[in-house]
């Protein structure tokens, strides 16, 4: 242990700003070799403290890659961290155990054979991949191959199992996020004014910036400010706060998308304040990317955070004071700071005069166009005054950028904010923004922290006071004092409005644009502004444009680093201002989201009905049907259908819609919503009944029973019983005036088919009070009586062919009944039938399924339900199209057919003739179900025909498994044609 | 993820409903005219602007009519279909 | 008398310190009708209000629609039966279309905002809603027992089990926490 801590070169005595545990050590491998890390180190400061600077190779050219933000915002430390591919090492918490790897090297991050793409960068320019490498078209394959491999990022293993995802609703009058000096401001406005605040941080503390600034004040003040504030905040009863949480997308009506770890946190909100801050961004120079060039945020976040620096002589780049202020910092942990360049002309006085006490040279109106490379990292830069009449060479490893920033303001963007480019400030400032929705601090481009605290009180207050009212109702939901806290937003607001106009620039206005060989803008996908400048040459001129061709701003960065200046560059070369250029729109996810965590919690509703548990034990082979599980068979669906169709068998069909229909304008309701008759049905009997949609195509098919007057019993097919039951209710709810009770009593019955030439002899065995006798109890009637002792409901129907009741009993004695009638069939051979036998036998009746055999277009004429279809009747929805359609006639129609050769095609198999196809076939109808009948011993289905094919035994040509098979068309049904069996 | 007022329910995420299409009127199915009936079946304003629609609410079983800016999101009301 | 099984067979009771969960076996009889609140006498009953009465819990799901949970089913049909005269009002047993389970302790709200979007820390005693939990459709009734605050939780009956497990799967955190 002692040996491996030593190996920390760069490790830094104690400070009170670390927030490394040294008391705890942790180990890991990177690259095969171990490591040694403190609790709280992240992957890339533990390998940084032991001296290491190369952390990845660049997309394209594998050029070595050092830390460059250390924040979570550049592609430069992605590793693969065991079975996680794109790890950001400089964010991610240092475990012990953890494997870590280099990403897309080969053989090794040290030694990367692809670096030699380099070499032939000229052939590899943007977009390269839309002109080279196209002939011979046949090689593409192979290309594309090395390309892939050549390219990309981590690896992903195929075989890893799905870890444990959580989700949690949460809700908030006001939410703030981002937690820096402005976001707890802002939390502790609101929650003063009695707001519930939710206060989202996605970094394991509070503070912001304030954890790793401040030279000038003393460091241990600003860090000693941060804290006291942080502790305030906590201590709020009305602050809720959530560290290491990803606030990643601002949806409609401020619904906020965040991760914490493995959970995704769903968060509703009235108000949002959005201080997320601002992204430091690097110039562009030649090798502008080297190891050991680094953001001045990141050099600090290592100081101060980390307690790890990583160089001996540094340059420093700078148009703002941060960028003195680190170079200060620097000197007193014992950095040779060998130059500072400031590209402002006025600089800030008293640090200059510190820094030239410590024998440091000052130039300002100087910037830096050109870094070298020794071996693996940055040797010397080129420095040049902004005139162009001075230049100097100056040896360092660690050039420090703090030349500019970009505001973090992507949910903004998101919920519809508008920015404008800001001449004086060289940033994007906020123009407009969206209701109850709000920005402060250096989002807005205040970097001063006057200003930065004003604005936070300001937008937690105005936060506040847009919560307090309710939406449609604009009444008081929260205790306020209205008249003070608007008084104290006028306040702030004036003040800030005369700071604003007094706001210095902290960015530069200028960047190097050299159009050499390898200045990165893109640091993600290796864009350089050359390529840039050639994809504008080549007509890709529009920012928009100029994203795709060259892809700039679309890697991991997703623009952070490198927006404003691919603007810049595009601007420069279009010859617009950067407002004419225009931006790109931002869209969620701000940061990476694990797509587990979006998935969340794993809830996958299933139903079953009362009978599931039994067709389990029975060795049913389950399968999904919509949301229901349902037996398909129980190990021999053509042994079911020979039961059924001999002795006698029993299906579950709890999963039937079913629906209860009261009123004495019942009649009138079914008039209207089936197309055929039913004012005169009368008590105890039971139709068959299709439903078509305004257009006339057939929706939904059942039967319906009168068992009173005022009281029907109708049924729908399992996948449509939602879907009509919001259709009658959207006819009786948007205008019919039709006295009608619905109830969905899908759920309150089991229902069972007990059918088969022995159904009456077993039903007899258990059935109080029907008289069972066909003339009693004929083919499509209901009755009503007690089955094995409890009150059940009959109907005669026949979806199999064979004598059939359906019997309907309270669901909580669904397992009693079906049991007591299993148990009574035993002695007639009584077996349990699945989907797939019923299948086969109403296919063998010629029975259609709607949605199978019928398709989005079908109406009834078509479809084989003529004989149902009374247009005669006054009105029923569909008639209007059905009349206006069958004045074409008919074109095509649902047809029986079989296979004279015994080939079994598949359901969608489509037929064909000889026409203008592809292939010199063209597709003129389909087959919709087929089966081999075991009862008719041949194959049988139905298919969709021109109609003037539709003749019995007319013969055509179906793709069969990309052969042509003979199919002829035949009579329906198939079986039992005077349907004697049904009618026994 | 719009916030919707269900007229039964109250404020519900736009998750909990069921969009039903612009509010049309129906002609009078027996004496209408084929171009006006397609007109009913297939056109529809597509408005930049406040549009009337209906949703339905899963959860209570209600159907109602929102007027949507279909711009901004915005919702301006949400009633049941008034009783002539 | 043959026993109504019950859609939460083999589901265990959670019975943490701070989150209990089980199964809650109640009939319900459904009442619609636009008359309905006259019959009930309930006019007063805003949507979402729960009002307990001598046969159970009346809740009111809609203008013209309400549930109420009793033991009595049959004996509460007859009552109400009686008072609708000639009006149009439907009264059914729904008791065998639900399942029901019973979410109490301190950590309830904790475990409800894992599978439902509704704002718990507004759900008052007394009150219900009609949402969606775990996707499915749910009514949700808030009844304290004592001092801990308790939901009852009712789905349709082939969803039960379902909704139990995720339910259950949710509360694991807060239970003895």
């Amino acid at each position: 242990m002692a040996s491996s801590i030593s190996m920390q070169t760069h490790r830094l005595p104690p400070a009170p700003s670390q927030i490394i545990n040294r008391e705890k050590v942790v180990t890991f491998t990177f690259e095969g070799k171990e490591y040694s890390a403190y609790e709280g180190d992240t992957i890339a400061s533990a390998l940084a403290a032991a001296g290491i600077t190369t952390f990845s190779r660049s997309f394209k050219y594998h050029r070595r890659r050092g830390l460059l933000c250390c924040a979570g915002n550049c592609p430069n430390c992605l590793v693969q961290v065991g079975e996680e591919p794109n790890v950001r090492s400089c964010v991610t918490p240092a475990q012990q155990g953890m494997k870590v790897g280099a990403q897309n090297v080969f053989p090794s991050l040290d030694v990367d054979m692809m670096s030699s793409t380099q070499l032939v960068d000229r052939f590899l320019p943007a977009g390269f991949y839309y002109k080279a490498f196209m002939r011979p078209a046949a090689l593409w394959p192979l290309y594309e191959k090395v390309l892939r491999n050549a390219a990309g990022l981590g690896e992903v293993d195929t075989d890893a199992q799905p870890g444990y995802y959580d989700k949690v609703y949460k809700h908030a009058d006001v939410t703030v996020v981002g937690g820096g000096l402005a976001g707890m401001q802002s939390a502790l406005a609101a929650a003063d004014a009695d707001a519930r605040v939710i206060l989202i941080e996605s970094e394991a503390q509070l503070g912001g910036h304030l954890r790793y600034s401040g030279q000038s004040r003393g460091e241990t003040a600003v860090h000693i400010q941060a804290t006291s504030l942080a502790a305030k905040v906590a201590a709020h009863p009305n602050i809720e706060v959530m560290k290491n949480t990803l606030a990643f997308g601002r949806y409609d009506h401020n619904w906020i998308g965040a991760v914490q770890g493995n959970r995704l946190i769903k968060l509703r909100t009235k108000s949002l304040v959005v201080a997320t801050g601002a992204y430091e961004i690097p110039p562009v120079f030649e090798n502008n990317d080297l190891p050991g060039i680094m953001l001045g945020s990141a050099v600090r976040r290592l100081i101060h955070l980390y307690g790890v620096v990583s160089g001996t002589t540094a340059v420093v780049v700078s148009a703002n004071p941060r960028g003195l202020e680190t170079a200060l910092k620097l000197i007193r942990v014992g950095v040779k700071v060998a130059a500072v360049a400031d590209m402002r002309a006025e600089l800030d006085a008293e640090l200059v005069a510190q820094l030239q006490e410590h024998g440091v040279i000052v130039l300002p109106q100087t910037t830096v166009i050109k870094a070298e490379s020794g071996m693996t990292r940055l040797e010397s830069v080129h420095l040049r005054s902004l005139d162009g009449c001075h230049q100097r060479e100056v040896s360092c490893d660690l050039l420090v950028l703090s030349t500019g920033f970009m505001p973090a303001n992507e949910l903004l963007l998101q919920a519809g904010a508008k920015v404008a480019w800001d001449e004086t400030l060289n940033e994007f400032v906020l123009a407009s923004l969206p209701e109850n929705v709000f920005a402060a601090g250096e989002v807005t481009g205040s970097h001063n922290e006057t200003d930065i605290v004003r604005e936070g009180e300001l937008a937690g207050l105005q936060a506040a006071l847009a919560a307090g009212f309710d939406g449609n109702n604009r009444a008081q939901s929260l205790r306020l004092r209205v008249a003070p806290l608007q008084a104290r937003i006028d306040e702030l607001q004036t003040e800030i409005k005369q700071t604003r106009e007094q706001r210095t620039a902290w960015t530069a206005a200028q960047l190097a644009e050299q159009a050499g060989k390898k200045d990165f803008v893109c640091f993600c996908e290796d864009v350089t502004s050359k390529d840039i400048k050639q994809s504008i040459d080549e007509g890709y001129d529009s920012m928009e444009l100029l994203k795709r061709y060259s892809t700039v701003s679309m890697g991991p960065c997703q623009g952070k680093m490198c927006n404003v200046n691919a603007l810049r560059v595009c601007a420069h070369y279009n010859g617009q201002t950067i407002s004419e250029t225009g931006t790109t729109t931002t869209r969620p996810p701000v940061k990476p989201v694990m797509m587990g965590a979006l998935g969340g919690r794993l809830m996958e509703p299933v139903r079953v009905t009362p009978m599931h548990d039994w067709h389990v034990k029975r060795g049913a082979k389950m399968m999904n049907a919509g949301v229901w599980k349902r037996p398909e068979h129980y190990g021999n669906p053509i042994e079911e259908v020979r039961a059924v169709r001999e002795r006698v068998g029993l299906i579950d069909i709890s999963t039937l819609g079913k629906f209860h229909l009261h009123g004495k304008d019942v009649p009138a309701l079914l008039e209207r919503l089936y197309v055929n008759r039913w004012r005169k049905l009368g008590v105890g009997r039971v139709r068959y009944g299709v439903m078509l949609n305004n257009e006339a195509v057939v929706m939904d098919d059942g039967v319906t029973a009168c068992l009173r007057d005022d009281f029907y019993y109708m049924t729908a097919t399992s996948s449509g019983a939602s879907s009509v039951y919001e259709w009658i209710e959207s006819w009786l709810q948007g205008g019919w005036k039709l006295d009608v009770h619905l109830l969905d009593a899908t759920e309150l019955r089991a229902a069972m088919n007990l059918t088969g030439p022995y159904a009456r002899e077993v039903l007899q065995k258990v059935c109080e009070g029907i008289d069972l006798s066909n003339a009693a109890f004929p083919y499509m009637h209901a009755r009503e009586g007690k089955v094995a002792g409890i009150d059940a409901l009959l109907l005669r129907v026949g979806f199999t062919g064979e004598l059939g009741y359906e019997i309907h009993v309270p669901s909580g004695y669904g397992l009693h009944v079906w049991q007591a009638l299993m148990s009574a069939g035993k002695e007639f051979g009584i077996l349990p039938f699945g989907v797939e036998a019923q299948r086969v036998m109403r296919l063998e009746k010629g029975h259609i399924i709607v949605g199978q055999d019928t398709d989005g277009l079908s109406n009834p004429l078509e479809s084989g339900l003529e004989g149902l279809v009374k247009l005669d009747k006054e009105d029923f929805i569909g008639k209007t199209s059905l009349v206006f359609a069958s004045e074409y006639g008919i074109e095509k129609r649902l047809v029986g057919f079989e296979m004279p050769d015994g080939t079994l095609p598949e359901e969608g198999n489509q037929i064909v003739r000889v026409g203008n196809g592809p292939i010199g076939l063209e597709i003129i109808g389909r087959i919709t179900s087929v089966r081999r009948s075991p009862t008719l011993n041949k194959v049988i289905g139905l298919c969709w025909l021109p109609a003037e094919m539709c003749d019995v035994g007319q013969e055509f040509s179906i793709r069969v498994r990309g052969e042509l098979k003979r199919g002829r068309v035949a009579k329906l049904p198939f079986y039992d044609a005077e349907g004697v069996r049904l009618n026994s | 993820m719009i916030l919707l007022t269900c007229p039964n329910c109250g404020q519900r995420n736009v998750s909990e409903f069921r969009f039903g299409g612009e509010t049309v009127q129906r002609p009078s199915p027996t004496e209408t005219t084929r171009a006006t009936w397609a007109e009913y079946l297939y056109m529809r304003k597509n408005v930049l602007g406040v549009q009337s629609e209906w949703w339905y609410h899963g959860a209570c079983g209600c159907w109602f009519i929102a007027e949507r800016h279909t711009k901004t999101q915005e919702i301006l009301e949400t009633y049941f279909l008034p009783e002539k | 008398m043959i026993e109504i099984a019950s859609p939460l067979v083999g589901k265990v009771d959670l019975a943490g310190e701070q989150v209990k969960l089980s199964e809650l076996r109640t009939g319900l009889l459904h009442i619609r009708g636009k008359a309905a609140e006259q019959v009930l006498n309930a006019a007063a009953m805003a949507v979402g209000d729960v009002l307990k009465t001598d046969e159970g819990l009346l809740v009111r799901l809609r203008r013209d629609e309400f549930v109420l949970l009793t033991e009595e089913v049959n004996a509460a049909t007859e009552r109400i039966a009686q008072q609708i005269g000639d009006q149009h009002v439907t009264l059914t047993d729904i008791t065998h279309g639900r399942g029901g389970m019973t979410l109490s302790g301190k950590r309830v709200n904790d475990v409800l905002a894992k599978v439902c979007a509704l704002d718990f820390g507004k759900f008052v005693n007394y009150h219900a809603a009609q949402s969606s939990l775990a996707k499915v459709r749910a009514l949700i009734i808030r009844h304290d027992g004592g001092d801990l605050p308790t939901h009852h939780i009712i789905v349709d009956r082939s969803m039960a089990a379902y909704v139990w497990d995720v339910v259950w799967d949710a509360a694991q955190e807060f239970a003895h926490a």
